[in-house]
């Protein structure tokens, strides 16, 4: 009881994902199937990279909105880049991720604007760059052999994308507590004045947070492009917000310095599970959205008093 | 000719649907067929849901319909889900031409037999599905540059100046495939209209408007002609023109897929024709490839719905209005 009187909304978040799948699997047998596992694993691929990317910027006090237009683009250079060499494509795709992180970085704490009018800017721009790119051509990858190496299941339920993904979930969520930049980075979030002044890193925290944003971004647009053999402009154009409410949902808070890589991991799960339990029972598309809302205004209204009254009844 | 052609056209389509459905004899009734196709967001889609749902039950089978919201990334995670459940067949309207082709070799992997609708992927890759049902993009288009040249015909109009094309959404393979037809006709056809801009206008009335505003602002009256792949992009053409002061009347307006407000205009005089792609046909076309499908039927790997070309002439006999509930 310990762990729920400290913290009681992971415990909540807990609680939601597990009754959804409890009632997802007395409404379809097939919910817990590995087929289903897997394709709950690959939506929380996707959305998990985005939602890390944009979760350590808001934890450092800032927000990227570029991460969506993100995955588009990274997507294109991957397959126009890497057409005879994967490899040299997903570098490409990673480099330019991180090159426009750094740019979203500097130029917000050089002209010391608000990252949101930043990343607003980059967003368009992405999207624009995404159009040229595209061309108006149908841009594939013939290299079906890659593509179903990173289609292909380990133990049923895993693919080479989830897993990467729970990876950088892990080491993301290790460098927060154990290195120096994890604890800049939350200090960037938290009293940036007061880290400042007591020789925290600041500025060098809030840049990392930026390349790794885009660096996420910059994979999951790289390895939906190897997973469809296909790249477009219109990819990821619903991933920002989703990316937003998997962070909210998971205990990131929007004015900085609260959450931790576990409980946006949490949040992804809550989303998919949900996305995936109601396409299986057949659920409408506007059910879908206003149940996805439903729950996000749940989990944002419950840490206000409902979670002061818990912790204190379970303190 | 039109009405020769559309006439013939529906001949043909019934005795094909008859003479498969005499083959018939049942063999798919309680049969699990999962359907994964396009959100009710769209209207042709929505007609297509309430198609197939209704001629899947008449038929007897079990059709589950699943839908999505045009993204591609989510339709692989549902042909995951729907290989996960081990249906008898999968029918599946791919949002994206090529994006689903890993999709489909999972599918084929399962040994689950697939089955196509609406949307054609590139032929090079047919060995992954059994059959395709639906549109032909291409077709569509060829005949919409014809209509265009018949309509500045009629309007007395010579066969030179030049013409805008609205399109779908960029890259799509259906956008990809109707401007292909549009533009290679028109080249053959008519050489002296040029085409001076195209835009997408993403299967939407109101992008199709700002899309239309901008082509109008920049090519103002060198414009004698207008192509916007769907009739409800063209309705946003038309009231970008209306809005920059230039009469519809007076310009080669061609749209397609026969839709109601497609209609509406061709009636009122503002839009010359428009090339049929009906959602009951598709939905008629789709339920008899899965009968055919589970009777051993002989199956082609395209079989196309008619297109018509249809005008003001014919608009009533060839132009069904879409069924509601």
């Amino acid at each position: 009881m310990k762990t729920l009187a400290e913290n009681p909304l992971l415990a909540l978040r807990w609680l939601l994902l597990l009754g959804m799948a409890v009632i997802f699997t007395a409404a379809n047998s097939y919910f817990p199937a590995a087929g289903n596992i897997f394709a709950l694993g690959e939506s929380f691929a996707l959305l998990g990279l985005v939602a890390l990317g944009l979760a350590l910027t808001i934890l450092a006090g800032e927000f990227d909105l570029s991460g969506g237009a993100m995955v588009a683009v990274s997507g294109l250079i991957m397959l126009k880049c890497g057409a005879d060499n994967a490899v040299l494509g997903l570098l490409a795709a990673l480099a330019f991720g991180g090159l426009v992180g750094l740019f979203n970085g500097i130029v917000t704490l050089k002209l010391g604007v608000s990252s949101l009018v930043t990343t607003l800017g980059v967003m368009i721009l992405l999207s624009g760059f995404a159009v040229w790119l595209e061309g108006g051509q149908a841009i594939n990858f013939e290299n079906y052999d890659l593509t179903d190496a990173f289609n292909m299941d380990w133990f049923g339920v895993l693919s080479p994308r989830s897993v990467i993904t729970i990876v950088l979930f892990v080491v993301t969520g290790l460098m927060l507590a154990f290195t120096r930049m994890g604890r800049d980075i939350i200090a960037a979030g938290s009293h940036r004045k007061a880290a400042g002044m007591a020789g925290a890193d600041v500025r060098g925290a809030v840049v990392t947070t930026f390349v790794l944003s885009g660096l996420f971004a910059a994979l999951a647009g790289a390895l939906l492009a190897i997973t469809l053999g296909r790249a477009s402009s219109t990819f990821g154009a619903n991933l920002l917000l989703q990316g937003a409410s998997a962070a909210i949902l998971g205990g990131v808070a929007l004015s900085g310095g609260v959450g931790r890589p576990f409980g946006v991991a949490i949040g992804v799960l809550v989303l998919a599970v949900l996305n995936n339990g109601l396409g299986l029972i057949g659920a409408s598309s506007p059910a879908i959205l206003l149940l996805n809302g439903g729950v996000l205004l749940i989990a944002v209204l419950a840490g206000g008093a409902p979670a002061t009254w818990l912790r204190a009844r379970l303190a | 000719m039109n009405i020769i052609r559309s006439t013939f056209g529906a001949l043909l389509a019934g005795s094909l649907l008859a003479s498969a459905s005499v083959a018939a004899e049942g063999a798919q009734a309680g049969k699990k067929v999962i359907f994964l196709g396009a959100d009710d967001i769209c209207e042709y889609c929505a007609v297509y849901n309430d198609q197939i749902r209704k001629l899947a039950a008449e038929k007897g089978i079990d059709l589950e319909v699943v839908t999505n919201k045009f993204d591609p990334a989510q339709q692989a995670t549902q042909v995951d889900q729907a290989i996960a459940k081990r249906p008898d067949a999968i029918l599946l309207w791919t949002i994206d031409g090529t994006a689903l082709f890993p999709a489909m070799r999972k599918v084929q992997r399962a040994d689950i037999p697939l089955l196509l609708t609406d949307v054609q992927p590139d032929k090079a890759r047919e060995d992954l599905w059994v059959q395709y049902t639906g549109g032909n993009y291409e077709e569509q288009g060829s005949k919409s540059a014809q209509l265009l040249i018949n309509a500045l015909e009629a309007k007395g109009k010579p066969l030179e100046g030049g013409v805008i094309m609205i399109t779908g959404i960029v890259g799509q393979a259906q956008t990809i495939s109707m401007t292909k037809g549009f533009t290679e006709t028109l080249a053959d056809l008519a050489p002296n209209l040029e085409i001076l801009g195209a835009q997408p206008g993403n299967w939407d009335t109101g992008t199709s408007t700002q899309a239309a505003a901008g082509l109008f602002t920049k090519y103002g009256d060198e414009i004698v002609g207008v192509y916007a792949a769907e009739d409800i992009m063209m309705q946003g053409v038309l009231i970008a023109a209306e809005r920059a002061g230039l009469d519809p009347t007076e310009m080669a307006m061609v749209g397609g897929g026969c839709e109601p407000v497609g209609i509406k205009n061709i009636k009122a005089g503002l839009q010359y024709g428009t090339v049929l792609q009906s959602p009951v046909d598709e939905a008629t076309y789709a339920v008899q490839s899965i009968v055919d499908l589970f009777n051993g039927a002989e199956m082609s790997k395209s079989v196309y719905v008619p297109h018509p070309m249809v005008t003001a002439e014919n608009v009533d006999e060839v132009c069904q209005p879409w069924p509601t509930n």
